[in-house]
């Protein structure tokens, strides 16, 4: 089930927020957890029931995991029951998500004809069992660990959270539902929650939604794309990423709110970052964090000489590239960004300095080439891209210019259709134009939370967020406006 | 300032008034004729027609519709009016499959208006299993059923908010050519030459050299002729039925040589003649062993669409029931061995 579906936002969220904090007001507040619970499994099961049982089982593993080392003080026991924990959630994470491309690669590597495996992957299996590394790892610390098995389900299973995130500590969401004083409808909270999922709700379905038609054009669809086309084609796509994730972020943390729940930011405008590290703080934060904390230190961090450091930077985002998906394209994604990073490290180093803005625009451009790889179904979608912005495919020019720029035909500019195919291309320029200064310069929803005020004003902006964005769960896409 | 509780009541008051005046004002409006014909304002032709069609097929007025695919973009409904003192109405689907047309049949059919059905019949149309639909171009199946309750997608839909409904309003506005039923998609002389359409051929050959062509293509074509055309006219016999094979380019019957696929063509359409030959309803025309049509490529813009000019020919064909075109027991084999004999001796190193 979909955030921004009607089902979600007119059956599903209605029914289990009146049951909740009905129970609440009947003080049964953990016949109320229970119900949470439940909900979440219903939400998770609607998707696919067939992967319930196994997130069920992944949760009980983790949960009794956890258990031992409340109750073992043997440090050789808890190494072992830490390693195996780990094993466990790598193993189940690696079966589902990696398998085939592990099999493909051995194929091709040593021309075997080795059947792939039929497996979906299940949703959301990335999170959950990255949130629940962090629940061990953290166990193994020292933290107490959970010992309500009812209270650990609902931290995993909470559903604003499941599916995309952020990846929340338990230390983050469970203190939380056993606070008193979220205990009961908060109108202020309700409100906040509101405004902020009305933004997450336009940014993913009107912004996100119809820049992924050009994107998905250009990366899969077009034969070959000329230099203006292929930057609109990547910038299209750097755009979608971002509303579509921070969108479905500020979904999250909305209704997350709406039970009183405060889920971690997730987004602080990471296209403004003026350096790859600064990026990295302010995308996917969670994400970043948990690299950070649970691999980068544990590998040595920057405790160990600058080469180990620019090594441990590279393996961890390796891995983070492996883990955004099984493809070498994520990998070569990973590694690029771990090469930025080092490359970022030693120029600080250095004590070099440059521009701000000139800064900016080099972290921006990095970014936005390296998400070519991310996105490439395959190195040739990639290489496509790459090339037409590179101007290697030659540049097109609207006809109009032919007349005062004829002169350029002679260095190769051709005067034709600049978009072929690109369904309204007209929009396209219309999208990219308002969104490229919104993301540079305008504040970000988590900035527009904090300053929420309930005025007549934010009421006007939250119920035309809303509205539009309910306006468009049906986005006929271009094919209404295009005849062949 | 007011209370949070107040704001969260009054914020979602309002995104109900706006969700529910948009929903209005497409209804009141709407743009693409579902629920009535326009009483305020002159229809337009506004949009892709997989979303016009069933509209115009439920609610203009008619006695003469023209159905068929892309193939029919050029086709002129006025010159056939002229031609055979009818009301036609031309209702098509690009790309469509026969399965999107049948369901188009299917409106058009229970208004009950049509005297005569002119159906362009694309054996392409044809291929694949009998509920084939565009892998794209989506069918808004809830334009093409009578349910009310599944409308929320045309009614809660800001495309047709911010695009039909100004579009249609300008074009009133402006009087534009939109409000035309002539208006004829690609009928620009400069988008037809031979050069092109060499080259095309030359391209797509190249571009597919491993087709994926089923043994069983001439078995599931005439599945989905039983299903999705014949059984309708078997349901519809107080209605006339001119069913023609458009003359599409012989470069198109070449690339369907190319693909291995002619002789199950040849046999289709040798099928389709069988069973609605039978039928006593039906007429069947055939343009597409014309040499001087088909062998003419400056008459194309790729391998298939063809200029109105042609569609002019076809009209007065079937207006003065031309027996060069109407395929009759007695002709229909040669015919057929006609068209095999010009695809194979077709040289296409002598058209470069």
């Amino acid at each position: 089930m979909l955030f921004n579906s009607y089902g979600f936002i007119f059956l599903f969220f209605p029914v289990v927020f009146y049951v909740y904090f009905y129970l609440h007001d009947k003080k049964f507040f953990r016949t109320g957890k229970a119900w949470l619970t439940g909900s979440s499994f219903f939400f998770y099961a609607w998707w696919n029931p067939i992967y319930l049982p196994l997130l069920l089982f992944s949760i009980s593993v983790n949960y009794f995991i956890g258990l031992r080392f409340a109750q073992d003080t043997n440090s050789k026991t808890r190494n072992l029951f830490l390693t195996t924990g780990i094993i466990f959630n790598l193993v189940l994470l690696g079966y589902f998500k990696y398998t085939n491309f592990f099999i493909s690669n051995i194929n091709s590597l040593l021309g075997s004809e080795i059947s792939l495996v039929h497996l979906i992957l299940p949703l959301g299996i990335s999170f959950f069992t990255f949130s629940q590394i962090a629940y061990l790892a953290d166990c193994y610390k020292g933290r107490s660990a959970e010992t309500d098995f009812l209270n650990y389900a609902l931290f995993v299973s909470f559903f604003p959270k499941m599916i995309q995130g952020p990846i929340a500590r338990y230390e983050e969401i469970a203190p939380q539902f056993i606070n008193p004083k979220n205990n009961g409808k908060d109108y202020t909270n309700m409100a906040t929650a509101l405004f902020v999922f009305a933004m997450g709700l336009f940014k993913k379905v009107f912004i996100a939604d119809n820049l992924a038609d050009w994107a998905n054009h250009g990366f899969d669809t077009a034969k070959h794309l000329s230099f203006l086309a292929a930057w609109a084609t990547s910038l299209s796509y750097t755009l979608q990423l971002y509303f579509d994730f921070s969108g479905y972020t500020d979904m999250a943390i909305g209704i997350a709110l709406m039970f009183n729940i405060s889920l971690p930011a997730n987004f602080n405008s990471p296209y403004q970052a003026v350096s790859i590290q600064d990026f990295w703080r302010r995308w996917h934060i969670t994400l970043s964090c948990f690299l950070r904390d649970y691999i980068y230190i544990p590998l040595g961090g920057n405790r160990r000489g600058k080469l180990r450091t620019y090594l441990n930077i590279l393996i961890t985002f390796l891995l983070g590239g492996i883990w955004h998906g099984a493809g070498w394209t994520f990998i070569f994604w990973g590694i690029l960004h771990g090469l930025a990073l080092s490359v970022n490290r030693i120029w600080q180093n250095l004590g070099f300095k440059i521009n701000t803005a000139l800064s900016w625009f080099i972290t921006f451009n990095f970014v936005n080439l390296a998400w070519v790889f991310f996105r490439a179904k395959e190195w040739k979608d990639a290489l496509k891209v790459l090339k037409g912005m590179f101007g290697l495919t030659g540049i097109v020019l609207p006809p109009a210019l032919q007349t005062r720029l004829a002169f350029l035909a002679d260095s190769g500019v051709v005067f034709g259709d600049m978009f072929p195919d690109f369904n309204n291309w007209r929009h396209m320029i219309l999208y990219l134009s308002i969104c490229i200064p919104v993301v540079f310069l305008a504040k970000n929803s988590g900035q527009f939370k904090e300053r929420f005020q309930p005025t007549l004003q934010t009421a006007i902006i939250t119920a035309v967020l809303l509205s539009a964005g309910l306006l468009s769960f049906f986005h006929a896409k271009q094919f209404i406006y295009e005849y062949f | 300032m007011m209370t949070p509780r107040r704001w969260y009541f009054l914020s979602l008051f309002f995104s109900a008034v706006l969700v529910l005046l948009a929903g209005a004002l497409i209804f009141i409006i709407d743009p693409l004729a579902h629920y009535r014909y326009p009483s305020f304002y002159k229809p337009g032709f506004i949009a892709q027609e997989r979303f016009l069609a069933p509209g115009i097929a439920r609610n203009f007025t008619y006695d003469c519709p023209v159905l068929g695919d892309s193939i029919l973009e050029n086709f002129i409904p006025s010159y056939l009016d002229n031609k055979m003192a009818v009301n036609s109405i031309r209702l098509l689907l690009p790309s469509g499959s026969s399965y999107e047309l049948g369901k188009l049949l299917d409106i058009v059919i229970k208004t009950g208006r049509a005297k005569k059905i002119i159906y362009e019949l694309d054996v392409d149309s044809f291929l694949g299993e009998v509920d084939r639909k565009h892998k794209i171009w989506e069918l808004p199946l809830y334009l093409y059923d009578d349910n009310p309750f599944n409308d929320l997608p045309y009614l809660l839909n800001i495309s047709y908010l911010t695009v039909l409904v100004p579009k249609v309003m300008l074009a009133n506005l402006f009087n534009t050519n939109e409000l035309s039923k002539n208006t004829a998609y690609r009928d620009n002389r400069a988008l037809y030459s031979r050069k092109k359409i060499i080259a095309k051929f030359l391209q797509v050959q190249r571009s597919d050299p491993n087709l994926d062509v089923e043994t069983s293509t001439l078995e599931k074509m005439k599945k989905s002729f039983a299903v999705n055309l014949l059984s309708k006219i078997e349901g519809d016999r107080n209605t006339a039925y001119i069913i023609y094979f458009p003359p599409t380019s012989i470069l198109a019957w070449k690339y369907a040589e190319h693909k291995g696929v002619l002789e199950s063509y040849l046999r289709f359409k040798k099928y389709v003649f069988a069973k609605t030959s039978q039928l006593g309803n039906v007429q069947i025309y055939d343009f597409q062993d014309d040499e001087k049509i088909t062998h003419n490529l400056d008459n194309y813009a790729d391998l298939t669409h063809y200029s109105s000019d042609i569609d002019k020919l076809i009209i007065n064909a079937m207006a003065s029931r031309d027996n060069r075109y109407l395929l009759t027991e007695n002709t229909v084999e040669e015919r057929l061995d006609n068209l095999r004999r010009q695809v194979v001796r077709l040289d296409i190193s002598q058209l470069e």
